[in-house]
């Protein structure tokens, strides 16, 4: 009541030029920090995606899991540059939104969706018989339990020292070890197997 | 040959207990990719051609980082809707302003209509008086006239 037409035009005037001014400091804020920002988290972003397929399995999902982890660290710009190993870091918390959906979904009881496996990159001069078994590896992995999953992902495919491992899933080197040593003689185990049925 | 099926045994040994090096684990992978793979050692191909192969998979989608952006929107989302709501508050304001004053001018008209009415029963007022007055004349001389 005691604010005329005029006082109250004139204050969101105010308000909007404060807005304005505001968004455009954002704005090369942003722009300066993205370049950075996408020098030290790039490199590692399909180590990322890999980690999250072999645990969410299917392409889609960890396509998914991929952007909204991205997003998390995009957030999180300004703590990254604290952080000694950004890398490591991303894998953790890689780690931690997986087991996480694994987990919602199980008491959501969804299934996984075992499904994207793309074959058409094997070479043509690999046997039939070879091709086989590499898909067999695959399918050997997804049968294991999600520890190991993680250790072979990272030791095997992604070549990580084990330090660099303890840090990333926060486990002795022993339990890494035993872990790592029972997942590949699993796969090994399935191999022979097959390897004899074919003999046979 | 046969001393390099033996050692590439030897190290798969250390490997399925899990005490190769990285570099170990680079040199079973070179021999199991290449074509010298010796025929009993065959059944351990598979495992280290997908290691290698899956190491090269990438994923496809492009990355967004709009979260600045659509912080920005929410930000001026809330400086909108502030705007908006003090701008309601205006027209508001200025509208009860108004209907106050037109309540004033109503107000006023109608106090000014009583007060020209009051005057005209004032003046009758007064002619009454006036017709009083006269009449106690006449009658204050007719009283005299019959003492």
């Amino acid at each position: 009541m005691q604010l005329t037409f005029n006082q109250v035009t004139i204050m969101s005037r105010l308000c909007n030029n404060f807005k304005l001014h505001s968004s455009s400091y954002h704005k090369t804020d942003q722009v300066m920090n993205q370049k950075a920002f996408l020098q030290i988290v790039m490199p590692f972003r399909d180590k990322v995606f890999r980690l999250a397929k072999r645990l969410l399995v299917s392409q889609e999902e960890a396509e998914d899991a991929t952007q909204d982890l991205y997003m998390k660290l995009w957030n999180n710009r300004i703590q990254l540059e604290t952080y000694n190993n950004v890398e490591a870091y991303a894998m953790t918390i890689t780690k931690n939104y997986c087991l996480d959906r694994l987990k919602s979904k199980q008491a959501g009881n969804l299934s996984l969706v075992h499904s994207n496996f793309s074959s058409s990159s094997h070479d043509l001069q690999q046997s039939l018989e070879l091709q086989d078994s590499v898909k067999m590896v695959q399918d050997l992995i997804n049968e294991l339990p999600e520890q190991q999953k993680m250790v072979i992902q990272l030791r095997d495919i992604e070549q990580y020292e084990y330090e660099e491992i303890e840090r990333i899933l926060d486990m002795s080197q022993a339990a890494i070890r035993t872990n790592l040593s029972r997942a590949r003689k699993t796969i090994r185990e399935g191999l022979v197997q097959k390897h004899q049925y074919i003999a046979l | 040959m046969n001393t390099e099926s033996q050692k590439i045994e030897q190290l798969i040994e250390k490997y399925l207990n899990a005490e190769t090096s990285i570099q170990e684990e680079a040199l079973l992978k070179n021999y199991f990719t290449s074509d010298m793979v010796a025929p009993h050692l065959m059944h351990y191909q598979g495992m280290f051609i997908y290691f290698s192969k899956n190491r090269t998979e990438k994923a496809t989608k492009s990355l967004r980082l709009k979260t600045g952006n659509r912080r920005r929107l929410w930000l001026s989302g809330i400086a909108a809707g502030f705007a908006l709501l003090i701008g309601g508050m205006a027209v508001q304001n200025y509208y009860e302003q108004k209907q106050a004053e037109k309540a004033l001018a109503d107000t006023k008209m109608a106090l000014e209509l009583i007060a020209k009415q009051l005057n005209k029963g004032n003046k009758a007022i007064q002619e009454l008086e006036n017709v009083e007055k006269t009449k106690n004349k006449a009658f204050r001389t007719e009283l005299s006239i019959t003492k």
